[in-house]
């Protein structure tokens, strides 16, 4: 218990405020300016390299967000984490840009309160993301003169949800979860101009949209052995989110240092309403032995029906759907205790529809994955490393085509709670 | 339980590299995205009329300016001016050595011409006869009259003058310079008081430079060294008799004085500028050069620097005499355009909340010199004075 709690006063100092402006997985994007950002599609650490959040996949020493059904199965108290390290290059008609940028992944501890028959979770993790910059030289004419300045767009922060969930085993076979959570997050739009020529006053412009609201999520998990073979196994698992009325408040403010002091004028700020759109997620998941898994998984969320703070549906906005899916390969390390035994290899591919459409143009996504598992001697806890490569987007219609390679380092210390460990 | 230490302590040591990663980020933003994303603030340009300009008198004293003038000139726009230059020398030390024969000159260096350059003018220097103060002189404080003329010189273009000052003034200098008694001082500033330069039938008004011009003591003797005798106080006094010419409504007389300030009504506010952080407010005022040109005849110069000073002076202030320095200047742009970045002193308004005072503009720094100039006023059709202020639009109402 020692190791988690240390383990978790590290990782909140570490990520202190990260969730504010940036998360997981996707890259630096122009296209998170977009809505609410980008969304971000949780994954488990396992699920991560597998091309799935992991709604159908149950692991007892490996935290995740994916289903509450699946806190039940919990033996061991674990804490999971860790960081992810992204590039994004970006092109459209008029050049290329590129990005990188490290954030912090989904905080979790899960604990079973009875042994793999009901356990509660708690966590935080980044749902969407606003995250991006772009800088222009311009020149325009002033009177007889040309005037240059530099304007630099920058989007931060994003939604984060903060959730307690509870799963019960009912039968053997079948397993229920709930996950309230609050989901709050604010999302920083800056403009900022900065003049190439002395007698003028520099200017930053904010547009600040903070938003708050509580969400909810149901989870079912069932499994069915020995369908094909005496060691197989058929998973399903199912969540439904409902939608999230946010509460959001704007406030635009501009601020120029004048004198060396900052000055701040508020200019605008009003109450609205958001909605952050219902998402489901199906996922199936079959291992033939210890060894093989594989795992298929498909997941809408409707951003058709997403109103922004004005309560109108942006053109561009519409329904997205993902599919993906992967496989898992655990060597027998008992036969053969070889450095490379001691690994899971995990490899995977997903795609996604996109939730932006321009110009009848979906702005879809599709990730290649792979990584590694390393397991502890000692049990329950691991360590799970995971490459991305990802296209999103065209160039076709003024559009941004983007290339995204992200690696992640994840882990999961468990512990027995409460109890002294006997063997190691 | 030692692989599950081990395997503790390398997880914490991948969270503090991880850490460190985080820190890391580096970026080469570009501007790719910008055909959805937000669009940038368009720079928005807005010409302002200032609502009015007026002129009012103001009390100053003219000692010690960086000019001595001298002269009279008729300008059938601006009238006829008269100018009177006073100096006094310094008393240079007991102990620096002048020679018996030495012979003390007197070097007036001419910075600039108001009038008629072509013709040659006659100067007379005469000596002061009672004791005067330059801090207490003013433009309108009397000409000293009935003073024994010292020299007469004559002036057409040239950059400087010099004449020998007759024996009897720098005798009786050289009595107070070897005074040594305790009174040697007072005994100067009561015996010695000085010059005044006045024209006699003159077509023009010299600008004498007060710091570089001096009595320079030429020693026969060359071993002894070359001094130069300063002046410590110098003052101007100046006469204007207004010109009988019906000047159009749209332009207004300002001089380099206090006498005929100009008055710049600005009501500065967020609501008059239209933004409260605007990036630069600019004042721009037009003078009416055509005009000023032709009632200028061939061979006539004007005193044209390249400064109009804005004084910002509040109520009170007007009542007294102004020793204040300019706060602001207005540059010249072009010929008869002259602009001034007006943006600190609008934020320091909108910041501070207050009424820093108004504003009062001369023709040119109030430097001895005489420049004139003819604005256009606010009545103009198309050269009013304006603000010009930049800004940027509002933002946009995406996301």
């Amino acid at each position: 218990m020692r190791t988690i709690l240390l383990t978790l006063g590290l990782v909140l100092t570490a990520t202190s405020g990260l969730y504010a402006q940036s998360s997981e997985l996707q890259g630096t994007s122009m296209y998170s300016y977009l809505g609410l950002g980008m969304p971000m599609d949780y994954r488990s650490s396992f699920g991560s390299s597998m091309g799935v959040t992991g709604v159908a996949l149950t692991n007892r020493i490996g935290t995740s967000f994916a289903n509450p059904a699946l806190y039940s199965s919990a033996y061991f108290t674990t804490a999971g984490g860790g960081f992810g390290y992204r590039n994004l290059n970006a092109t459209d008609r008029t050049g290329t840009s590129s990005n990188s940028q490290a954030d912090a992944l989904a905080l979790q501890i899960t604990f079973p309160i009875v042994r793999e028959k009901v356990g509660f979770s708690f966590g935080m993790l980044p749902i969407t993301e606003n995250s991006y910059r772009s800088s222009n030289l311009i020149e325009t004419a002033a009177g007889t003169d040309t005037l240059r300045y530099m304007s630099t767009l920058t989007g931060t922060g994003g939604l984060n949800r903060m959730e307690f969930g509870m799963g019960v085993a009912v039968t053997d076979w079948l397993s229920i979860g709930y996950s309230p959570s609050l989901v709050f997050g604010t999302l920083r739009n800056n403009e900022s101009i900065e003049f190439q020529v002395i007698g003028y006053q520099n200017l930053d412009r904010q547009r600040i949209l903070s938003n708050i609201g509580f969400g909810n999520k149901f989870g079912v998990f069932s499994t069915f052995s020995k369908l094909l073979s005496t060691n197989d196994g058929l998973h399903i698992g199912a969540t439904y989110s409902l939608p999230v009325d946010l509460n959001s408040d704007l406030l635009e403010r501009d601020r120029q240092t004048i004198n060396g002091t900052t000055q701040i004028e508020d200019t605008k700020f009003a109450r609205g309403d958001n909605q952050l759109p219902a998402e489901f997620v199906l996922g199936v998941a079959y291992n033939t032995n210890r060894s093989w898994l594989g795992t298929i998984e498909w997941m809408v969320q409707d951003w058709g029906s997403y109103t922004d703070y004005d309560g109108i549906t942006p053109d561009h906005m519409k329904s997205r759907s993902k599919i993906g899916g992967g496989i898992q390969y655990i060597p027998d390390g008992r036969s053969d205790n070889t450095f490379f035994n001691r690994f899971l290899y995990r490899g995977g591919v997903s795609y996604d529809t996109g939730h932006l459409q321009f110009s009848d143009t979906s702005i879809s996504t599709l990730v290649f994955s792979a990584g590694l598992g390393i397991p502890s001697r000692a049990a329950g806890s691991s360590i799970d490393l995971s490459v991305d490569y990802g296209l999103r987007g065209t160039t076709s219609h003024d559009l941004v085509r983007e290339q995204i390679f992200t690696f992640r380092v994840s882990f999961n210390l468990s512990e027995l709670m409460f109890l002294q460990r006997k063997i190691d | 339980m030692a692989s599950s230490s081990r395997f503790s302590r390398f997880s914490i040591l991948l969270i503090i590299t991880g850490s460190l990663l985080v820190l890391q980020n580096c970026e080469n933003p570009g501007s790719v995205g910008r055909s959805f994303g937000p669009e940038y603030p368009q720079l928005k340009r807005d010409t302002i009329p200032v609502p009015s300009i007026s002129t009012t008198q103001l009390k100053a004293y003219s000692g010690n300016q960086s000019f001595v003038s001298a002269g009279i000139y008729d300008h059938a726009l601006f009238g006829r001016y008269e100018a009177v230059g006073l100096m006094q020398p310094t008393l240079i030390s007991r102990n620096d050595s002048i020679g018996a024969n030495a012979t003390f000159v007197m070097t007036l260096f001419i910075d600039g011409i108001t009038g008629d350059t072509t013709s040659t003018s006659t100067y007379e220097l005469l000596e002061i006869t009672r004791r005067w103060r330059a801090q207490s002189w003013t433009l309108d404080s009397l000409p000293l009259t009935d003073l024994a003329v010292l020299h007469t010189f004559t002036v057409t273009n040239e950059d400087s003058v010099k004449f020998n000052l007759p024996a009897g003034w720098y005798n009786r200098y050289l009595e107070r310079k070897n005074d040594s008694s305790s009174s040697r001082d007072s005994t100067f500033l009561n015996t010695i008081y000085g010059f005044a330069v006045r024209g006699v039938n003159t077509d023009k008004i010299i600008a004498i430079d007060a710091l570089t011009s001096a009595i320079f003591v030429q020693q026969n003797d060359t071993t002894l060294t070359r001094r130069a005798i300063t002046f410590r106080q110098t003052a101007n006094s100046l006469q204007r008799t207004p010109s009988a010419m019906v000047l159009p409504n749209d332009v207004t007389i300002v001089e380099n004085n206090f006498n005929t300030v100009g008055i710049l009504d600005i009501p500065f506010s967020e609501d008059f500028i239209g933004a409260r952080f605007p990036s630069r407010v600019e004042l721009v005022m037009y003078v009416d050069t055509l005009t000023m040109q032709s009632q200028l005849p061939m061979g006539h110069a004007w005193f044209d620097p390249a400064q109009i000073p804005i004084y910002i002076l509040e109520d009170y202030e007007t009542n007294f005499a102004i020793f204040n320095n300019p706060n602001l200047f207005v540059n010249r742009s072009d010929a008869g355009t002259f602009r001034s970045n007006m943006t600190t002193y609008y934020n320091s308004v909108i910041t501070t909340d207050q009424n820093l005072g108004d504003l009062y503009f001369l023709a040119n720094r109030f430097n001895g010199a005489v420049s004139p100039k003819l604005f256009f006023n606010h009545l103009s059709a198309d050269r009013k004075p304006v603000l010009i202020t930049t800004t940027f639009t509002n933002p946009s109402e995406e996301n």
